[in-house]
Parts: C-alpha cells; structure tokens; sequence
C-alpha cells in the first residue's frame, strides 16, 4: 500500500473511509426499514401536497409513498448528495494544500515525481473512495428493497448513485483547483460549499421560480437529478459532461500547482 | 587544500554539482535571496551559513524548484532547476529545516514510502543506516520525540546514496554523540564522490564537515571562503578568572587581542589562534576559563575589518 501516491492515498484513507460506509449503511438500513409504513399510504402524499410547492421543490418531496419518491426525498435528493459532497470535498481540498499546511509537502515533492503525478494518482484515489461510497450505498438499497418489497430497478438506482457520486467528484475537482492555485484549504473548501449550496437551491428551486429557470440546466445538481436518473435511467449525454468537467477542473488544478510556488 | 586544485580540472571535465547564476527571489516585503552566485564543485561539502531569515532556505527551496526565481537561475548536476527538476531530485537527498512527517505512519513506512517513490532503495542499507543512528523504526512519528524525527529526516535523505546532499540545520535537535555519526555519514557521502550542501546559523555546526563556508546575510552572500581562513578570522572571546588580581598589562602586549581587566577577572578578544593568551594567562593561577565562539554577526564584521584594512 506504500508503493505510489494513489495507494497511500487509499492506505490514509482506510479508516475515515470505513466509517463513513458504516454510517451510511446504517443510514441508509433505517430509512428502508420505513419503507413499508410509507408504502402505498396516499395520506403521505396529501401531507406533502399541503405544503407549499417550494418546499416540496427544496425536499424532493412529491410522492413519497413511491418508491422512486421514497428514495428521492429520504436520500437522493439531499441528503446522500450532501455526505458525498462532504466527504469529496474536503479531501480534494486537502490533497494539496492540507500537505502544505502540515508542512509534509516538502519532504513527498523531494522525491522524484512530478506536481502534476502528485495531483493525478491523488484526485484518483479520491475518485476511488468516493466511489467506493457510491456502491456501498447502492449495495445497501439494493439489499434492502426486496425485503421491505419496494419495487426498484437496479439499473435506474446504479445510474442515480453514480451520478451522485460523480457530483461530489465534480465539486471535489473544483475545491483542488482552488487548493492547487491559491493553497488554502479552508478558503477553497469554502469557497466550494458556496458554490454546491448556490447551484442546490437554484437547481431545486427552479422548477418554481421563474426568474431561475434559465439558470437551471447550468447547475451540477441538474446534471445529477435533472433527467431523472431513478425513473429514467443512466443519462450518457450526463455522465460525459460529468466527466469532462471534472476532467477540465483537475487540469485546472495541476496547471494551477505547477505554476506557483509550494508553501513550506 | 587539495581539493581546490583537483576541482580547477574537474570544472573543465563537467559541470560543477551546484551551479546558480544571479538567482534573485523576491516576496514582496519579505526578505528572499538577492542576486545569488554560486559554485560549488563535485566532492565539497559547502557550508551555507546565516542567521535565521537570511534566506538560506530560500535558496535551498529554489534548488529544488519548490519556488520559482524572480530571475536568474540554478543548475544541480548540469541540470536546469527549473526544466530537469524531477531528475535532479532522484540525485538527491533532501533534509529540510522545518521537518514534519507524517504522523501515522511508522518510521519503516515512511522510509518504504519514500523508497518506492524512487524506485526502490536497498533496504539493508536503510537498515544499517537506522541502527547507526540509534533510530526505532517501528515506532510511529507522532511519538517520537524532535530529534529522533529528524533522525528519519537524516536517513531518507541518505538511503538512496544521492549524489548531491542538500540539507537544512541537519543537526537540529540531535544529541553529540549522533551529531559525530551525522558527521560520518557525510564523510562517507564524500569519500563517494557525493556533494554536500549544508545550511546552518552557527559555525560551529558546519565547521568540522565543511571544506568551504558561504555566508548569507540579509538575502545576500557576503562572503564565500575556506573554513580554516574564515575561523583564522574569527573572534573569539575569552573569560579567565584568575586566583588573585593580574596585573592590568598582562595581556596587552599580545598581537590580535584586545583585554580589559577587572581585579582578577580577564575579558578577551583575541583573533585567531589563543594560544598567546593561554600562555600569558598560565603565568598566574587560573580558576576558571570561559570560552565563546564569535556569532556570525562577529564574524562578517571582523571580516570587513579585514576588507577594509586591505584597501
């Protein structure tokens, strides 16, 4: 597990990212034991039709009683993508300028490898672990929907778990290019948690804001949610400009780390 | 000194080990590196001497390509800092000043780490390296105390037998008797040919390893000279407590130094050797001889006394 950055990578990761599995595992195990109370009761949905439609646009909330609606509003649509990003984000922020900031950066960039490797076999081992989160979480819904009989498609709930995954991949991407060019950990960190929060709510609420509309197919979470994924499917057209952006932001990044001076 | 005659040929044959031309580093108010010439041939070991600040880190930050020149330029090994940078750094082993590892790991997987990351190194040479040092390798960082850390920072930066040595106040933290098996350690680096560069804020730190002494003062090197001219320069200044008073001319007529008597207390500066003053002091009963080392600050300025009684 020593033998390059990607697998020390992974390696310091072993225990953060066991426990986040726990916990989503057992996150996810309690609101599928609910699934049956919920199931079919029509007295659910006129609870949610009380509300106002803005609410139930920022909560997913449209038809809980379903099983697409179930997952959507206890999971997909907030939550799930929320841990991922959490997770994801700080880690791309402190690839770089985490080291920087505990001075061990020094030391790694004294052996001979490139700022570039550095920041490559790092965002591929984030890319792993969060992943890794992804089909965990899909693992545990598929588990659980036969015995709380929810009628789920594997395919549709594959699709929706990666594309949540490759969100947060998508932000992590954008707090290493920030780390990488201005080398602070906090600030990109930050700096990108305004930017999933503003592109959340535009995205949610642009169904019923007019005003917002034109923003909405801008906003990653509309690359996330925006075709649906747990009705309709793996979105190909989607998952490329997933991958392309988050491709252009790790460019970003290292172009970013090879210009600049290290911080010691 | 041999070493100068054999490096004026090896000059002609390649490049020198370190090379920098008019390197210049500037952070806005702060203090970088100005104008910086340096040449330092294959087999020295160069000591870069300064008060902390002087810029001595910058320079060996700037060899490494961790910063990048405001102008002119640094060569390791013939090679451009800037364009060969990972080559240069697989021929050489690096110890900072400011030395963190990381926590977790255990000395052994750091080492390992870093081996791998360069292809491999052999390992019972890392071995015999820790064992000379006294160094648990089992033991995780974050419980080892300051100088057995630098300890791991001293054999990453000699496990892979590099054939240029940067290191930054390597002797930190470290007790006499590992500072003589440091010293060793960079004897034998030489006697393979490797090159040493040593950075350091106290003469008496490089003084035993360096053939050449660098002095940085204020981002600039004043002066680059030969040890043993640099300490025949050097003041030195001397406490001797005698049993009863000494007569006030008894060390005034001695060449290079300068006394004040007080009762049967004597205070000296002498420059170059002491041994006129031992000798005139032994004439009475000495209780108690003080000795301290001229500080840098002591050392540019006997220095320029020098310039300035040669012009």
């Amino acid at each position: 597990m020593l033998s390059n950055v990607f697998l020390k990578t992974l390696r310091d990761n072993r225990r953060s990212w066991l426990i986040w599995s726990i916990s989503l595992t057992l996150l996810i195990a309690f609101f599928m034991a609910f699934y049956p109370a919920v199931a079919g009761e029509e007295s659910f949905n006129e609870l949610t039709e009380n509300l106002p439609e803005s609410l139930n646009a920022l909560f997913g909330a449209e038809d809980i009683a379903s099983p697409e609606g179930y997952l959507d509003s206890q999971f997909f649509s907030y939550l799930g993508p929320l841990l991922l990003l959490i997770f994801a984000v700080g880690r791309g922020a402190d690839a770089i300028a985490g080291e920087e900031q505990r001075h061990t950066f020094d030391l790694l960039m004294a052996n001979p490898i490139s700022r570039t490797q550095v920041v490559l076999q790092k965002f591929a081992a984030i890319s792993v672990l969060t992943v890794g989160l992804g089909v965990v979480s899909f693992l545990v819904m598929w588990a659980f929907s036969g015995p709380v009989d929810m009628d789920i498609g594997a395919e549709p709930l594959a699709a929706t778990v990666l594309g949540m995954s490759l969100l947060a991949l998508l932000l992590a991407g954008l707090a290493l290019a920030l780390s990488c060019t201005i080398s602070n950990k906090a600030v990109a960190a930050a700096v990108t948690a305004g930017v999933a929060t503003i592109s959340y709510l535009v995205s949610s609420l642009a169904p019923v804001v007019d005003e917002l509309s034109p923003f909405e197919k801008a906003t990653p979470f509309y690359l996330y949610d925006g075709h649906d994924p747990l009705a309709n499917g793996f979105s190909p057209t989607h998952t490329a400009v997933f991958v392309a952006l988050t491709a252009l932001l790790v460019a970003v990044a290292a172009s970013g780390l090879k210009r600049r001076d290290l911080v010691a | 000194m041999a070493l100068n005659g054999g490096t004026q040929t090896e000059t002609l044959r390649s490049p020198p080990a370190i090379q920098t031309h008019g390197l210049t580093k500037s952070y806005g108010k702060a203090r970088g590196i100005v104008d910086l010439d340096l040449e330092i041939p294959h087999g020295e070991v160069f000591g870069y001497l300064g008060p902390n600040g002087a810029g001595k880190t910058t320079t060996i930050r700037l060899l490494l390509d961790f910063l990048r020149p405001t102008s002119g330029s640094a060569e390791v090994l013939g090679l451009e800092a800037r364009k060969n940078s990972v080559e240069i750094r697989r021929q050489v082993g690096y110890l900072p000043g400011e030395l963190d590892l990381y926590p977790t790991m255990t000395g052994r997987e750091l080492l390992t780490y870093f081996g791998k990351l360069r292809g491999g190194v052999d390992a019972v040479h890392v071995e015999e390296l820790a064992r000379r040092l006294d160094l648990d390798l089992e033991r995780h960082i974050k419980n080892l105390s300051k100088g057995n850390k630098q300890k791991v920072g001293i054999v990453q930066a000699f496990m892979h037998k590099p054939k240029v040595l940067i290191l930054d106040e390597p002797t930190s933290g470290l007790d006499p008797l590992v500072q003589l098996e440091f010293q060793a350690f960079v004897h034998e680096a030489t006697a393979r040919g490797a090159t040493v560069f040593l950075s350091s804020h106290v003469l008496s730190e490089v003084e035993e390893v360096a053939h050449r002494v660098g002095i940085v003062r204020e981002g600039r090197l004043v002066v680059v000279e030969d040890v043993r001219s640099l300490k025949s320069k050097a003041l030195r200044q001397l406490e001797i407590r005698f049993a009863e008073p000494v007569p006030p001319d008894s060390f005034t007529n001695i060449e290079n130094v300068e006394a004040r008597v007080e009762d049967n207390v004597v205070y000296i500066t002498v420059q170059g050797s002491v041994d006129p003053v031992i000798k005139a002091a032994a004439r009475h009963e000495v209780r108690d001889v003080i000795s301290r080392e001229a500080d840098l600050e002591e050392i540019f300025l006997s220095y320029y006394r020098e310039q300035t009684r040669a012009e």
